[in-house]
């Protein structure tokens, strides 16, 4: 896994001010095996095994290499990557028994085996193109249909091990960047805002305010009584009035509090170019200010390559580890962290005189 | 100006309270603005939402514990006969067993959907390949039943009008429901209704249908 690979997170899209990505997931269980919460041991095994086989198809079919692992037999280190490229989920991350995974080698499609679902189909992007991962999903989602027998219910659609994925076992997603909702306290009425339409929007790195990078996400709670093209449309509406929302707010932020802002942006540069220890939080926190900087035209970084939030889950401490290639073992997490930021971060081509 | 909260960074909040016509002002900075959770500035909501939602908590959970210990109706002590999945287990973990529990469970499930979804039926997606589970409508020993479909699906069951039941069991999850809504005028209205009925169940002497053991088929694998 050495070779130098595009990742989803890397491709590089026009950039997108508030939506960082979205996702598309399907929950799909198999007939004649019990739920995730009673499979047997035994039949883990056959489930991983049976379904893992079907990465030859999905390579000849989508004309790109797959991988295809036997989860519960990786190490920490690789699994808690993984779960830090959000390639799987963290319910799968602690399973013991036979757990598996297909992952496209860009890694923006991974079908998860026996996680809280025999089957969990995920595809993402960068950038808000809903339509692109809904067809990649789909159209995995038809090849797997012929392939395997799914469990369905006339009434309930896709049966699911949760009565929170039933019927359609869809769950769309935006990964939101909110530093001015966050910081303006207006992601509570946002969410009780959301309940009516059936959506919710969750911290991707803990919870409500405290979710250090400003990151959220936003998906649709209701899967059942409605189709695919209705969660969607939902969903489409509403990401685009929240982003609205957001661009207002930072502005009317900024233009308040013009030096304030200023002088927080230029520290959290000097911050993250000088410092020789980061903590994993207070990294994302500085981070988040640059891009808001440059989202208020404050700072414009020389690359205009340069993605804050692929930075952010570079710097998460598996991936940190894993990009390591030092001699010291002993040396702390938080310098070098500190100093893949200093190597990474390039410099300022703009910046605004008083 | 400092914040007189931290009093380390600027602050750029001024948070005004006038209570009972005493006015008090508080210099925040950002951070300390969004710990304290003064979100909708200017409304007094920091106090009232957080105690409603620890109420509706509290009271949920106890509904919970209060519906698996009390209903006598089958459901609750229904245990799927596929995979062993017992009702208790269900509620506490909310998570299913195996595809059959959608029958073995179905009264339950259906309150629950009708809580947070638009609809209890699927009207999305239909597989070609899939084996196609319909739902058992008898309550004791709820068989499989598998047919390979065959093209449409169309969905069957009507869903009973949660309006005037005199089950006390679906009263009870109509309370829990009400409760998770925070509408505790209704749940109050109901406990009153259940406690009607207790007596007048009473009146009438034991009731024996309650007590009818539900008996399981042979499932055929």
């Amino acid at each position: 896994m050495k070779k130098k690979i595009t990742k989803w997170y890397m491709e590089k899209n026009e950039h997108d001010d508030v939506i960082v990505s979205c996702r598309v997931r399907l929950a799909r269980n198999l007939s004649g095996y019990n739920f995730g919460r009673l499979l047997s041991n035994e039949d883990a095994g056959k489930l991983v095994d049976s379904v893992r086989s079907f990465k030859g198809e999905i390579e000849g079919r989508e004309d790109k290499p797959y991988y295809s692992c036997a989860l519960n037999n990786l190490g920490m280190r690789e699994k808690q990557v993984l779960l830090e490229t959000h390639a799987i989920s963290p319910d799968i991350f602690t399973k013991e028994q036979p757990t598996g995974l297909i992952l496209s080698e860009d890694e923006s499609v991974s079908i998860m085996i026996n996680g809280r679902d025999h089957i969990r189909i995920a595809a993402v992007t960068t950038g808000s193109n809903m339509k692109k991962v809904a067809s990649v999903a789909n159209r995995i989602d038809d090849m797997m249909d012929r392939r395997f027998k799914y469990a369905y219910g006339e009434k309930y659609g896709y049966l699911t091990s949760s009565l929170a994925d039933v019927g359609t076992g869809l769950k769309a997603s935006y990964m939101l960047f909110l530093p001015a909702l966050t910081t303006g306290g207006k992601l509570s009425s946002i969410e009780t805002e959301l309940a009516r339409f059936g959506l919710m929007i969750k911290g991707v790195y803990g919870d409500g305010n405290k979710s250090p990078g400003y990151l959220h996400r936003l998906f649709n709670r209701r899967t059942i009584g409605l189709t695919e093209s209705d969660i969607y449309e939902s969903l489409e509406v509403i990401v685009s009035q929240i982003a609205d929302l957001e661009k207002k707010t930072r502005r009317e932020w900024y233009e308040r509090n013009r030096s304030d802002i200023e002088d927080k942006v230029f520290r959290s540069y000097g911050v993250l170019k000088y410092a020789r220890s980061l903590e994993l939080k207070d990294a994302m926190t500085l981070l988040s200010q640059i891009e808001l900087g440059r989202f208020l035209g404050i700072i414009e970084p020389a690359s205009a390559r340069f993605d804050i939030h692929r930075l952010m889950i570079e710097i998460q401490p598996a991936m940190l580890a894993a990009s390591f290639t030092g001699e010291d073992t002993e040396i702390a997490m938080e310098k070098i962290r500190a100093a893949y930021i200093r190597k990474k971060l390039p410099k300022i081509i703009t910046e605004k005189e008083d | 100006m400092i914040c007189d909260i931290c009093r380390k960074n600027k602050a750029t909040i001024i948070y005004t309270e006038v209570i009972n016509g005493e006015k008090n002002q508080t210099c925040l900075c950002d951070e300390c603005a969004v710990s304290m959770n003064l979100q909708g500035l200017g409304k007094n909501n920091k106090s009232d939402t957080p105690m409603g939602s620890i109420l509706s908590g509290i009271l949920s959970s106890y509904m919970e514990r209060y519906i698996e210990n009390k209903t006598s109706d089958n459901s609750s002590k229904a245990v799927c006969p596929t995979c062993g999945m017992s009702f208790s287990t269900f509620m506490r973990e909310r998570l299913l067993g195996c595809p059959d529990c959608y029958s073995t469970f179905s009264v339950v499930i259906e309150k629950q959907l009708k809580s947070v979804q638009p609809g209890t039926s699927h009207v999305g997606k239909v597989p070609v390949n899939a084996t196609v589970y319909e739902l058992k409508k008898v309550e004791p020993g709820p068989e499989k039943v598998l047919k390979t479909q065959n093209g449409n699906t169309a969905p069957s069951s009507k869903t009973k009008s949660a309006g005037k039941t005199t089950d006390i069991g679906e009263l009870r999850l109509q309370i829990k429901e009400a409760v998770q809504k925070e509408d505790f005028m209704l749940a109050a209205k109901l406990r009153d209704r259940i406690k009607e009925l207790e007596n007048t169940e009473k009146d009438k002497g034991p009731d024996v249908k309650k007590s009818k053991k539900s008996a399981k088929k042979p499932k055929n694998k």
